[in-house]
């Protein structure tokens, strides 16, 4: 287990995230409760409409490759960027971009195909491929049920 | 270890998976899905199950893949929404003792289990791995400005 780091020092971070899927705005919800200013980025506005009212977060729609988009959202001034959106490539353009145009200091990025998280990560992005976790999670749940 | 008769619903990545594997480990496995291109992902060497073409929310579907002798049903449809209320069904309508749901949204959880489903939650696994990233860079310090 990662110790969670205090709310103090949470709250001295700017965390970007691109797409405002379950998964961008689950990280946004509990990101933000815990301290950090984030800031969510889409191309479709209506996305933002299933986050949480209470949640204090930047909402900008805009293209996720567009550079003025990305400097007027804010992504020079974060430590994060989180790439959350249904599509790989998107993601792993957006991770590129952040990384080498605004060398932003930690980027993270959604790739769902295995085949494609291993070569990109070969090109220096960091990324989380969660299918695989998810089927061992079945699998694992699925072998006790079989010892019963 | 026992053989468990299990009825798969959703031929994806997923669905497909865990066919492929449990099929191997030599239980007993159908696989629902409504597209027959789907059933192009089971592997001809390890997948010897049967698979039924048809929507799953429909009993006789269910009923085709012989729910009433499933020891477990898997709902891994793309749609929570689908999900959902086939796996109501075959734990309300068809007693299935077993019923695992792949959930997308974390907030619909608490109601599945309240149902007697049980989930697992692609957002939240994925989101597990995004926080230890983002906590263990803040901790490490470094790089953080």
């Amino acid at each position: 287990m990662v110790p969670r780091p205090s709310r103090q020092v949470l709250a001295t971070h700017t965390v970007f995230i691109t797409g405002c899927t379950s998964l961008g705005a689950h990280l946004a919800t509990r990101l933000a409760g815990e301290g950090c200013a984030v800031r969510l980025l889409d191309r479709v506005a209506a996305s933002f409409s299933n986050l949480p009212d209470r949640l204090q977060a930047a909402c900008i729609d805009g293209d996720p490759l567009d550079l003025d988009v990305l400097r007027c959202a804010g992504i020079e001034k974060a430590e994060f960027v989180l790439a959350t959106s249904h599509e790989d490539d998107l993601n792993a353009a957006t991770s590129l971009v952040a990384l080498r145009v605004f060398g932003a200091p930690h980027v993270f990025a959604r790739i769902d195909d295995p085949d494609r998280a291993a070569s990109y990560e070969q090109l220096g992005i960091t990324t989380v491929c969660s299918p695989p976790m998810v089927a061992a999670a079945f699998l694992q749940r699925i072998e006790s049920i079989a010892r019963e | 270890m026992k053989s468990l008769y299990v009825v798969i619903v959703g031929c994806g990545r997923l669905g497909s998976h865990l066919a492929n594997l449990l099929s191997r480990e030599g239980h007993r496995v159908v696989v629902i899905d409504q597209a027959g291109a789907s059933f192009g992902k089971l592997s001809s060497e390890t997948f010897s199950g049967f698979r039924v073409q048809g929507d799953a929310s429909e009993p006789a579907i269910l009923r085709k893949a012989k729910i009433d002798q499933a020891d477990l049903l898997i709902t891994a449809t793309h749609a929570d929404n689908v999900n959902l209320m086939v796996a109501l069904v075959a734990k309300r309508v068809f007693g299935v003792q077993h019923v695992m749901a792949r959930v997308y949204d974390p907030s619909r959880e608490q109601m599945y289990h309240d149902l007697g489903l049980e989930t697992v939650c692609p957002t939240l696994i994925a989101g597990e791995a995004f926080f230890k990233l983002v906590y263990r860079a803040i901790e490490g310090g470094g790089a953080v400005k």
